[in-house]
């Protein structure tokens, strides 16, 4: 597979890989960038483009994952891009499945479906108690340490000394085996009283959701989690 | 089989000529590289079967320890590129060696004709799961009604260890992991009387 580098068309970014088009909305690009590379359409709107290439090269090929130089980047540019992607999950993607399951249950005459939306609530559920954990918690504490870095604090405020990302760092694997299960189960158990174009445009939408959050997840586990770790040890152990 | 080819060689002519050969033959997933710099970038790969193929020209010990971190996850086999075939004796390394005046044919043999030998993980693939047993839905009857490992294994009269057993046949042969899951399965396969349960709470 292909990487893209700082001369590749945002044109050809996109044929390549369509389902990269909420991934740089993130980054606040619209459609209609002509024949703009990489490079021009960054330094255009100020996007750090060796963080947007990292980023966009990990989510189109699922073996790359350049941790090191990802890790590098500045805590502050890593949380602002996982912040963007929950208010996608939360605002677009989430929204969006439900009215297709809600289609779904509605045309369809057995209780079973209704089984799946109970399901598919109970997954929701949890992973917006996630989201908000990490957003009232987590990423406020990784900033507040950011800042104590830059300004090179001798003593640290009481806030950074209480907690470790230990205590906010929580396993994604649960949440993410309900997704799993949710997808699994309607493609092999389905009853035959469904409608063919609703459920497998359901499909299709938990099939992307579940590409972009695994990508998330791996981005908050393996660079946000471990960056973190150094720069505590760096600030709270000399 | 999952299968990749990773090439390791400073030549850009050559990594492409590698590609266009492999490309014409199969579709397969090829990363390539300059060096072993580079390889750490793809190091999370998990359960594939992964071919190198690598310019001779490189210390053998330096790609094994680059090479390293993937033979954890997957199974690896490297092969190296060299100019020619010697007349002499060379001797062996990694898994043979590839040559650039080989013939189109005598390439393709040693890449794709490569035996790899058959893993716990292929075999998993290929093998259809059998349905549950008497016992494993027993199990998986209690575990959607939200019975605890130990209570589970008071109720039927067997050690939490062979509880926990059962739980992870189960789990196989269905493909689903979570005991919410597990529950919308038993009703839908009606191992769970409905009438008088909130579905709500249950799942």
């Amino acid at each position: 597979m292909e990487l893209f580098h700082k001369e590749t068309r945002m044109t050809d970014l996109i044929h390549s890989n369509y389902l990269l088009l909420p991934v740089i909305n993130r980054f606040g690009i619209r459609l209609g960038f002509g024949d703009k590379t990489i490079r021009e359409i960054c330094a255009e709107m100020d996007i750090d483009m060796q963080f947007f290439l990292a980023i966009v090269n990990a989510f189109h090929n699922l073996d790359y994952f350049p941790a090191e130089e990802l890790r590098a980047f500045s805590a502050t540019l890593i949380v602002d891009y996982l912040k963007k992607s929950h208010h996608d999950f939360l605002k677009h993607r989430l929204p969006k499945i439900e009215e297709l399951l809600e289609r779904i249950v509605e045309n369809s005459k057995s209780d079973e479906l209704k089984l799946f939306r109970t399901f598919y609530n109970k997954y929701k559920a949890d992973l917006v108690t996630h989201i908000k954990d990490e957003e009232e918690n987590t990423f406020p504490y990784v900033l507040l340490l950011q800042k104590a870095e830059e300004q090179q604090l001798a003593t640290l405020p009481e806030a950074l000394l209480k907690y470790s990302i230990h205590s906010f760092e929580k396993e994604h694997t649960n949440v993410d085996e309900k997704l799993f299960d949710l997808k699994s189960i309607v493609i092999k158990y389905l009853a035959p009283d469904y409608n063919d174009r609703d459920c497998n445009e359901f499909l299709f939408e938990l099939f992307e959701f579940e590409r972009d959050i695994t990508d998330h997840a791996r981005i908050e586990d393996a660079i946000l989690v471990p960056k973190v770790m150094v720069m505590e040890k760096l600030l709270k152990h000399g | 089989m999952d299968r990749r080819f990773i090439i390791v060689h400073p030549s850009y002519i050559i990594r492409q000529g590698l590609i266009s050969l492999m490309r014409q033959e199969r579709t397969i997933d090829i990363i390539e590289v300059a060096g072993c710099d580079d390889l750490s970038n793809y190091s999370s790969m998990q359960k594939k079967n992964i071919l190198f193929v690598v310019d001779s020209a490189l210390d053998e010990s330096e790609i094994e320890a680059s090479v390293l971190s993937f033979r954890t996850s997957n199974l690896v086999k490297v092969m190296y590129l060299s100019g020619s075939v010697c007349k002499t004796d060379r001797p062996e390394k990694g898994n043979g060696y590839l040559y650039l005046d080989s013939s189109k044919e005598q390439l393709c043999e040693k890449l794709f004709e490569q035996p790899w030998s058959l893993t716990k993980i292929t075999e998993k693939e290929t093998i259809s799961q059998p349905m549950l047993t008497d016992r494993e839905k027993d199990v998986l009857t209690h575990v959607a009604m939200g019975k605890s490992n130990k209570e589970m294994a008071d109720e039927l009269s067997i050690s939490i260890h062979t509880v926990i057993s059962h739980r992870k046949n189960i789990t196989e042969k269905l493909g689903i992991k979570s005991i919410s899951g597990l529950t919308v399965y038993a009703i839908l396969n009606k191992l769970i009387d409905t009438h008088n349960i909130d579905l709500e709470s249950l799942i």
